[in-house]
């Protein structure tokens, strides 16, 4: 009964006027980002982050959420019209999408992404509204020592979760700690990693992380784009809507989708992408039409979709109740919190219920104003992939670098954000994933003075981080995130053996 | 050997193991704190430093240095678009760091404006450098009209009016 009130008032907020026009501009805004190639939901809540600074945090939470949805919404039009996803939790929205396009159903597929990503993300808001303060409620029984662990355990779930080699998950997560410590220590007064540089005794800020790996890193990336020349884009269509048979080859995929999605965004570090993927393949497990699957069924359009924008909702979990960020959006997002004075986390729901409650009513009230926005407006919404990449890219730095500014009034960063964007390049060829590194940027800090609080409070007793039965549960969740994709790929490798020599 | 596919596992190895040590090293280097434990404050970075040794002794056991000099060697074969790519990616560095030395100096709209001219002329050819232009002064004085004036965000001024 307390959830339903609570929620009710989070309508009260979300649907005052100022509030519904920052949900349509932020959705407008993240359609339009998420629908450019190479343009992810992180980008563009990273860019557009500065114009937050003078609103309130519920504004400017609102907002960010707006462009979160969208750029969900919106990564799927690029990969069906031009098969090129607008991030990666679009990709599997090429699979069926663009050879739908091909097939002369574009309407269709345009239209069953939007219903999916607006039945998705309501059915995520739903199972949001029911689990964020339950979540929040047992992390304000956490001390020290758990929070510690829970950060450990964050790392090392998003480590054996990102692709490619593990052990080149741990190196990332390693830089990214380092980064952590730059600074002068906030609990003994020592410089650290400053270098004699003044405006280093300030730290690092995560930032400018984030900025530099997603917006100049991404922009770098996308100079081979560049050179291979852009795909143009269908524009004018028929009525854009699904035919009875259609939906009923939609709905249940769709469903059964959304709750996965959830699940898979809300783990630290796992995110759209392995949850549309996922969603994919098991509808083409359990659908009688297999051999349609990459030709352009619409189940395989309609499960992905449906999965990735609820995923982008339990990606919210982890850093409103908890105050970890699950993904390099919500991440941005706790910056934007922070930066306005709110600690997001287990207090938030008591300390700013308008903000937390505001937020969660405008998950509902943005999908639907999106769906409203993605279906009739498609046609007018996709013209803008005719802008081209090389006029977008130069106006995505420069935004990138003014971002940046508005942060610190240090032109330092921008040497910093020089250097972050070269190395996301070097770390995307090399296969070295990005996303520890970044999650380690923006928790290194509170989970060392976790750890020195536990260790000071406990008499410098280790066991303090092994005695409540939270901390051990924390431990075995650390353990088996390691363990078992060891243990998988030895199966894999043994497997293989047999296969090769029969 | 031509069995072994290529990859950089063990020369990310190898930097993780002269990153591990180099920041350990200096970890180990800092001045001991006034107060406290004296090794708190280097707890962290002396435990991220083993890891990242161990990460890079892990690396190459597993990999070897073989498959990445054959990584080297198909990077040095690259075709000669993918080099022309990463010239770009270069000149854009070189930009950046001519815009950062210049920010504070120029101001915001004339840096910006050099700054997106270039930036410009390095994806869309000199042959539209008046479209380039154009561009670049409706940006920068918009950028800086909605964030001086409507979002109070303080971007340094002509330096000419002050």
């Amino acid at each position: 009964m307390d959830i339903l009130t609570n929620l009710m008032n989070g309508f009260g907020v979300a649907l005052q006027p100022y509030y519904l026009f920052l949900i349509l501009v932020g959705g407008i805004l993240g359609t339009v980002i998420g629908m450019l190639p190479g343009l992810g939901p992180a980008t563009g809540v990273a860019i557009l982050l500065p114009m937050t600074f003078s609103m309130g945090p519920t504004a400017s939470l609102i907002i960010m959420m707006g462009v979160y949805i969208g750029a969900m919404f919106g990564g799927s039009r690029s990969s069906i019209l031009i098969n090129t996803p607008g991030d990666g939790a679009a990709l599997a929205a090429t699979f069926d999408g663009y050879p739908m396009a091909m097939k002369g159903r574009a309407e269709a597929a345009l239209a069953i992404s939007a219903i999916a990503s607006l039945i998705g993300g309501t059915i995520a808001a739903v199972l949001m509204t029911l689990m964020a303060e339950p979540v929040a409620g047992l992390a304000i029984k956490f001390g020290p020592a758990e929070y510690f662990l829970l950060m450990v355990a964050a790392l090392s779930m998003t480590v054996s979760m990102s692709k490619g080699n593990m052990l080149k998950g741990f190196l990332s997560m390693c830089i990214g700690l380092a980064i952590s410590t730059v600074g002068i220590d906030g609990q003994s007064g020592l410089q650290r990693f400053t270098f004699g540089v003044l405006e280093l005794q300030t730290g690092i800020d995560f930032l400018v992380v984030i900025i530099g790996i997603y917006a100049l890193g991404e922009v770098f990336k996308s100079f081979r784009t560049l050179s291979e020349g852009t795909k143009k884009a269908q524009t004018k269509f028929k009525k854009i809507w699904i035919s009875k048979e259609d939906w009923q080859r939609s709905k249940w995929p769709i469903l059964r989708s959304a709750p996965i999605g959830f699940i898979i965004g809300a783990l630290p570090g796992a995110g759209g992408t392995m949850a549309s993927l996922m969603c994919y393949n098991n509808e083409k497990q359990l659908s009688k039409n297999k051999s349609e699957f990459g030709h352009g069924a619409i189940e395989g359009l309609a499960a992905p979709e449906s999965a990735n924008n609820a995923a982008s909702i339990g990606a919210m979990i982890p850093m409103l109740s908890l105050g970890v960020p699950g993904s390099g959006t919500t991440a941005v997002m706790m910056g934007a919190l922070l930066m306005l004075g709110i600690q997001p986390g287990p207090l938030l729901f008591a300390q700013h219920p308008d903000t937390a409650w505001g937020l969660i009513a405008s998950m509902f009230v943005a999908n639907v104003v999106l769906a409203i926005v993605n279906i009739p407006l498609a046609g007018v919404l996709v013209r803008l992939l005719a802008i081209p990449p090389k006029v977008l890219y130069p106006i995505v730095l420069s935004l990138a670098f003014v971002g940046c500014y508005a942060i610190s009034a240090s032109v330092v960063d921008f040497y910093i954000l020089i250097i972050l964007g070269v190395a996301g390049v070097i770390m995307a060829r090399v296969d070295i994933p990005t996303s520890p590194m970044i999650l380690a940027a923006i928790v290194g800090g509170q989970m060392e003075q976790s750890f020195r609080q536990g260790y000071r409070i406990s008499n410098q007793d280790l066991s303090t981080f092994m005695d409540s039965s939270i901390a051990q549960g924390l431990l075995v969740v650390t353990l088996l995130s390691v363990l078992l994709p060891i243990i998988g790929a030895i199966r894999a490798k043994r497997i293989e053996k047999k296969i090769v020599t029969p | 050997m031509s069995n072994i596919k290529y990859n950089w596992d063990g020369l990310t190895g190898l930097f993780s193991i002269v990153f591990g040590l180099a920041y350990g090293g200096y970890a180990y280097s800092l001045p001991q704190p006034m107060f406290g434990n004296p090794l708190e404050a280097i707890f962290l970075p002396l435990a991220v430093s083993a890891i990242s040794i161990f990460i890079g002794v892990l690396l190459i056991l597993t990999s070897g240095f073989t498959p990445s000099l054959l990584a080297i060697k198909a990077l040095l074969n690259e075709s000669p678009q993918r080099k022309s790519d990463r010239r770009k990616i270069a000149i854009t560095c070189i930009i950046c760091v001519l815009y950062a030395m210049l920010f504070e100096h120029a101001g915001y709209v004339i840096s910006t404006f050099l700054f997106m001219f270039s930036m410009l002329t390095v994806t869309c050819g000199k042959t539209f450098w008046k479209k380039s232009a154009l561009i670049s002064i409706i940006f920068a004085g918009g950028i800086f009209i909605t964030f001086n004036e409507m979002l109070s965000v303080n971007l340094p001024p002509f330096p000419f009016f002050n």
